[in-house]
């Protein structure tokens, strides 16, 4: 199941990411203000933590990546 | 969860196109104005990133020195990266929760346009949006929106292409800052020509009103573009001279 999902976010990145996929065209200084990106962060996240409380952190991730959040180094541990 | 969905998103979009549609009993102009609508609501959304473009061209120098410094190192160059933004009060980029909330956002307008032209549903009329009867599906009178139109599609598709071309002529103004690699670079670059093929084909085989709520909505992003391009083109060249970037003033 883990890996099912670490996969998902994988093929995400390579396709409909507007930071990494194909449509990073329209965003050249890429797309998400932190770093990692979201994706990123998720995908290390449930890579660590497991499904349960790497998703809620990737949840909690999104959630700050707003247009009223400061963005920035953002790493998982 | 398809209740509240109904009841936040699809329900609301649908009671402004019929509240159009009594208004101006045409459906295409009803179209329009809604796309309008939802265009304005989208608008702060995608538009926090512009002002901070004309700081990032003036950051230019320093991000490439870093991207120099750091070359194969992208977890070091990511941190360095961010940190530069802070120190220099600015985050030029977008954030993700707004993309995720736009998802449902054109998936309702998707639907309304989809469903409720051809079995329109009136039961989901707010008590003070009159019930119109059945809507007659012909925009100015010749132009069946119920059934799907090749002829939109194809506008459709030929919007999108331009949009993608502006955006990439932008691109190539603006030093290219992203190392990213060539697999990545080549796959968007096709994509740039694939994606309007797709467009036309989805928008061919559904009701004429989805291709036309789709060139619509691309004609204004393409204008918003220009705004865009137009205001970073200016503060370019108030600048005195040996600051700006020769190459940027040439292409435009």
């Amino acid at each position: 199941m883990q890996r099912i999902i670490l996969f998902l976010i994988r093929l995400y990145q390579k396709t409909l990411s507007p930071d990494t996929g194909w449509f990073s065209f329209k965003h050249p200084h890429g797309y998400c203000k932190y770093y990692p990106t979201c994706s990123e962060y998720s995908h290390r996240a449930i890579k660590k933590y497991g499904i349960f409380k790497g998703f809620l952190k990737s949840i909690w991730r999104i959630l700050r990546c707003n247009p009223f959040s400061k963005g920035g180094y953002d790493p998982i541990d | 969860m398809g209740d509240l969905f109904n009841t936040v998103l699809y329900q609301p979009l649908f009671n402004l196109l019929i509240f159009f549609y009594n208004l101006i009993p045409d459906i295409g102009i009803s179209i329009i104005l809604l796309t309008l609508v939802v265009k304005a609501i989208l608008w702060p959304l995608s538009h926090k990133g512009l002002k901070s473009q004309k700081a990032l061209q003036d950051l230019q120098p320093k991000m490439d020195a870093l991207k120099e410094k750091h070359k194969g190192d992208k977890e070091k160059l990511g941190q360095e990266m961010m940190s530069l933004y802070k120190r220099e009060k600015i985050n030029p980029l977008s954030s993700c929760l707004p993309l995720l909330i736009q998802l449902p956002v054109i998936i309702a307008v998707f639907r309304v346009f989809r469903v409720g032209l051809i079995d329109t549903n009136f039961d989901l009329l707010y008590s003070f949006v009159s019930n119109p009867g059945p809507l007659n599906p012909m925009m100015l009178g010749i132009i069946d929106l119920a059934k799907p139109q090749i002829v939109l599609a194809v506008l459709a598709g030929v919007a999108q292409f331009w949009h993608s071309m502006i955006l990439m002529k932008k691109k190539k103004s603006t030093p290219a800052p992203k190392t990213g690699g060539g697999m990545a670079q080549t796959m968007s670059k096709q994509m740039m020509y694939f994606m309007p093929i797709i467009t036309v084909f989805i928008a061919a085989s559904f009701p004429g009103g989805l291709a036309l709520y789709w060139l619509v909505m691309t004609l204004l992003n393409v204008l918003d573009q220009y705004i865009i391009n137009k205001s970073i083109d200016e503060n370019i060249s108030q600048e005195p001279p040996k600051l700006a970037q020769p190459e940027i003033i040439d292409s435009k």
